[in-house]
């Protein structure tokens, strides 16, 4: 009867929720609330449907990495690893090192415990070789093909304009850049230039862009990164309009602008094989974003691949979204997401939202003044590339004034700029700063 | 690299690459905007072949009634927009018929698909 009872406490101890009870103050905690977290992530995602295709696996990555000894995170850690060996073990593999164990950086220090760990019949759980993805850079240009397959270039080919006001939407970027490196000149939150670059590119509201930039500038702030970027993109139709209307006149916004030229099917093929070539010349590290972005484009507008775009636009698209949701919300773990740059990661993503509008708008005036009134300054806000609702946002705002205002074409052009827009921020960010 | 210099030349570079993609852009029209011409031709052939059913029809309904007026409104449209609202090309549907359709789904699917191609 002892032995029975014995059993069952070893087992008890060996669980999950034994591991958080004897470690409750020494790092258990954070397993609860960041359980806690992705289940208000879930609730989002389910009920108020933010996102729910990418914020749901985000929130179970999250949920499946902070449940202990599940063995089931993207990214382990010396502690971590530390744990899974025995305090003999532990000492004897400190021991073997020729140098000292002190002298080796964390990546060295890592192999070491696997190593060890790999010999008493240990393997590496399915997430960490789905992160793989993430960290090679693999899943976001994936998606960009998926995404450049769904979009259509035609109402920016045929108002070319409004590829300046899709740069300017990214200024938004830049200025986030800029107020990270204000915090951390304050002593309040350490941001370096990389971190401060990967946080800005939030305001390109692009979320394959941002996870692309934040896997090669700073890898362990993407989990806040990631959820900040898909939350605010879903909250483009609340911050957007109030922006909208502060910088606009009732005038400006009734604008009824022009029907645009249609577009031939020769200048839809030669737009995504012009633009790859010039900016991967010119840019080497949007090449990447860019061009995979293009590729889609040109699998359908090229006509003749008609079973690779469907692939694209769907199986391909929804495979790679799951295992992206997945290893990125399993890197949201307690060490790695509680801390105070989280919560400058989430101020600084409102002000990089707001920001990318309010340049977009500005820009957009100056073109209505300059056109002498042919451009409605409200399509400049649709320059953040939260494709297709920002151009949604542009259209009912403007129709509140002018219900016979049919802005949304005319805000795609912008919309689909700002894509390319972002992906040129990244390169630029990624160049600079890598 | 200083956080001034990152702003400005990161700025710079996204708005020269925007401002030459568009200044090509503008280009597009005079050497990709052929397609106008090859569907011009297209069209005209087209409603050659239109007109030339129209009036070999055997259907002669003189009398218009208010649903046959809506009905050439719509075939009327759906004319215009495969013809391309710029294209100049002016028509007016003088008649039309239904035409006895004893193909099966099978058949009808591989027209389309082959129409589609």
């Amino acid at each position: 009867m002892g032995g029975f009872i014995d059993t069952i406490v070893s087992i008890a101890e060996a669980s999950g929720l034994g591991y958080i009870i004897n470690n409750f103050w020494d790092g258990g905690w954070q397993n609860v609330v960041m359980i806690v977290v992705a289940c208000v992530l879930l609730y989002l995602a389910i009920v108020k449907k933010y996102e729910p295709l990418l914020l749901l696996p985000i929130a179970f990555g999250m949920l499946l990495a902070n449940l202990p000894l599940a063995n089931l995170t993207s990214k382990y850690t010396v502690e971590g690893l530390s744990e899974l060996l025995s305090p003999e073990s532990l000492e004897a593999v400190k021991a073997s090192v020729v140098g000292g164990w002190e002298n080796l950086s964390e990546s060295a220090q890592k192999l070491e415990l696997m190593g060890a760990l790999k010999n008493t019949g240990w393997k590496e759980g399915l997430i960490y070789y789905l992160y793989k993805g993430v960290d090679f850079g693999i899943y976001p240009p994936l998606i960009f093909i998926g995404i450049g397959a769904m979009t259509d270039f035609g109402p920016l080919i045929s108002n070319p304009k409004s590829l300046l006001l899709g740069a300017a939407a990214q200024v938004g970027i830049f200025v986030t850049y800029l107020g990270a490196r204000i915090l951390d000149s304050t002593g309040l939150i350490a941001f370096s230039q990389a971190d401060a670059g990967a946080i800005g590119i939030i305001g390109g509201a692009d979320g394959p862009t941002a996870i692309f930039t934040a896997s090669k500038l700073a890898p362990e702030l993407l989990p806040a990164i990631a959820v900040a970027a898909y939350s605010y993109m879903a909250l483009v139709p609340v911050i957007q309009p109030p922006i909208m209307k502060a910088l606009t006149t009732k005038k400006e916004r009734a604008v009824v602008m022009k029907q645009t030229r249609a577009v031939s099917k020769t200048e839809k093929i030669i737009f995504p094989i012009f633009v790859t070539i010039f900016i991967a010349l010119i840019l080497p590290d949007a090449a990447t974003l860019v061009g995979c972005l293009m590729l889609g484009n040109l699998i359908k507008e090229s006509g003749v691949c008609d079973r690779l775009c469907k692939t694209v636009q769907n199986e391909l698209m929804n495979i790679v979204t799951i295992f992206l949701g997945i290893s990125v919300g399993a890197t949201a773990t307690g060490t790695t997401f509680l801390k105070g740059q989280t919560l400058g990661i989430i101020a600084l993503g409102v002000i990089a939202f707001g920001m990318g509008t309010a340049t977009g708008i500005l820009f957009g005036k100056i073109m209505y003044v300059v056109t002498k009134g042919k451009v409605n300054p409200l399509i400049g806000s649709a320059g953040v590339s939260a494709v297709p609702m920002a151009a949604r946002v542009a259209q009912k705002v403007g129709q509140e004034e002018n219900p016979n205002n049919y802005l949304l074409m005319h805000a795609m052009g912008p919309n689909v700029a700002g894509v390319i827009g972002s992906a040129i921020a990244a390169g630029v960010l990624i160049n600079m700063l890598g | 690299m200083s956080d001034g210099s990152v702003v400005l030349v990161g700025i710079s570079i996204v708005f020269i690459c925007m401002i030459l993609i568009t200044l090509v852009l503008y280009l597009f029209p005079l050497f990709f905007g052929n397609d106008k011409k090859n569907k011009i031709n297209k069209n005209s052939k087209k409603e050659e072949k239109v007109e030339n059913v129209v009036t070999d029809s055997n259907v002669t309904e003189k009398i218009v009634k208010n649903d046959d007026k809506e009905l050439i409104a719509v075939i009327s449209a759906a004319i215009s927009a495969y013809l391309g609202s710029d294209s100049g090309i002016k028509f007016r549907v003088k008649s039309f018929r239904r035409v006895g359709d004893n193909t099966s789904a099978w058949s009808k699917t591989s027209r389309l698909e082959n129409l589609s191609e």
